[in-house]
């Protein structure tokens, strides 16, 4: 019996798809020619398991899958899309909850850093603007003494 | 698989619409009616064939013409009916319905009610149901479309053993199911 399964499992396979070779197949049909139950077997297994696969009739193919193939394609070629693609896939992998903390550190960062920029410059340009109004106003210009010395406003040079 | 010719081919490869509609007339037919037997459903077989086809336009110009466009077209084909497949294995198990589909099929009215090749596709389409996508796709490639052992591995990237043994097993349970069922018909 345990040499029957094995034949049986050779019939499943090798035997029922013409793949044995020589030797191993005509110790297999002279097993079967004493074996009336896996010459049975063997049988059935053609029966039940070959035939209904060859009587499978080709199907035809939708039309509408070329249409939409085609679609696919012509979308894919076309360049606004292409660029919109080629930006997808830069940006997508950008677009993921994990990174919220790391933008809200980034965001705060930067406008901390603008603000303080911005803050900069306004004490400059009013620094400027007070000298300019001193020098004006005759008050001096911010700087020392030995610096103002030889530095007239075109004002004082009318003046004197 | 018809031959086609290496210029049409190349000039698909670059681009060209019409040549491409020419390789989708020759190769559709059989893409389509391999993915119908592995994903064993008409509506994922259409999606397989787009996919496979959309693979093809952008794959086609890296394919080495030396080589067989037959292996990897059915290569192409397997892959994504397998990924098909195996979605809808894990969405839901049908082999629990089998019994009843099959007993229903073959009751005598609608029998009667089938012509033969409608029978035989019905059957077809449990039988393949019964088993997982990856003994469909080597009992598809071995069966329906009479390729080799070898073939059959050089396509699924596997040991020829490992076909063996999922030929083997889809089998035993083909055969098992349909004795149980007392299938006779076909």
């Amino acid at each position: 019996m345990n040499e029957c399964n094995k034949f049986r499992d050779l019939i499943l396979t090798d035997y029922l798809d013409g793949e044995l070779d020589k030797e191993p197949r005509e110790r297999l049909e002279a097993h079967l020619s004493v074996c009336p139950a896996c010459q049975a077997f063997a049988r059935e297994a053609k029966e039940r398991l070959e035939v209904p696969f060859k009587k499978i009739k080709p199907e035809k193919v939708p039309e509408q899958v070329w249409r939409n193939i085609r679609g696919q394609i012509e979308a894919e070629s076309s360049p606004r899309d292409f660029i919109g693609d080629v930006l997808e896939r830069v940006f997508r992998p950008l677009l993921r909850p994990q990174f919220v903390p790391a933008y809200i550190v980034l965001f705060v960062f930067f406008f901390s850093g603008a603000f303080m920029i911005h803050d900069r410059v306004r004490l400059v340009k009013e620094t400027e603007q007070g000298r300019y109004l001193m020098s004006t106003l005759g008050m001096g210009n911010g700087l020392t003494g030995i610096e103002n010395a030889n530095q007239e406003t075109p004002i004082e040079e009318y003046f004197l | 698989m018809n031959d086609i010719p290496d210029d049409v081919l190349k000039k698909a490869a670059a681009g060209d619409m019409e040549s491409f509609e020419a390789v989708y007339n020759i190769l559709s037919g059989f893409v389509y009616n391999v993915a119908l037997r592995v994903v064993n459903n008409r509506q994922d077989a259409e999606e397989v064939t787009q996919e496979v086809f959309l693979t093809m336009s952008r794959k086609l110009k890296d394919f080495r013409f030396e080589s067989s466009l037959k292996t990897w077209v059915y290569r192409i084909t397997v892959n994504h009916a397998l990924n098909y497949g195996r979605k809808a294995s894990r969405g839901n198990n049908r082999s629990l319905e089998y019994d009843d589909e099959i007993q229903a099929a073959m009751a005598p009215n609608a029998v009667e009610a089938k012509i033969e090749k409608e029978y035989n596709d019905t059957v077809i389409e449990k039988l393949l149901g019964a088993v997982s996508p990856e003994q469909r796709a080597c009992v598809v490639l071995r069966s329906v479309e009479g390729l080799s052992y070898k073939q059959i591995a050089d396509i699924l990237k596997v040991n020829i053993n490992t076909v063996r043994t999922r030929l083997r097993r889809a089998r035993e349970i083909l055969f098992s199911f349909r004795k149980k069922v007392g299938y006779e018909r076909v």
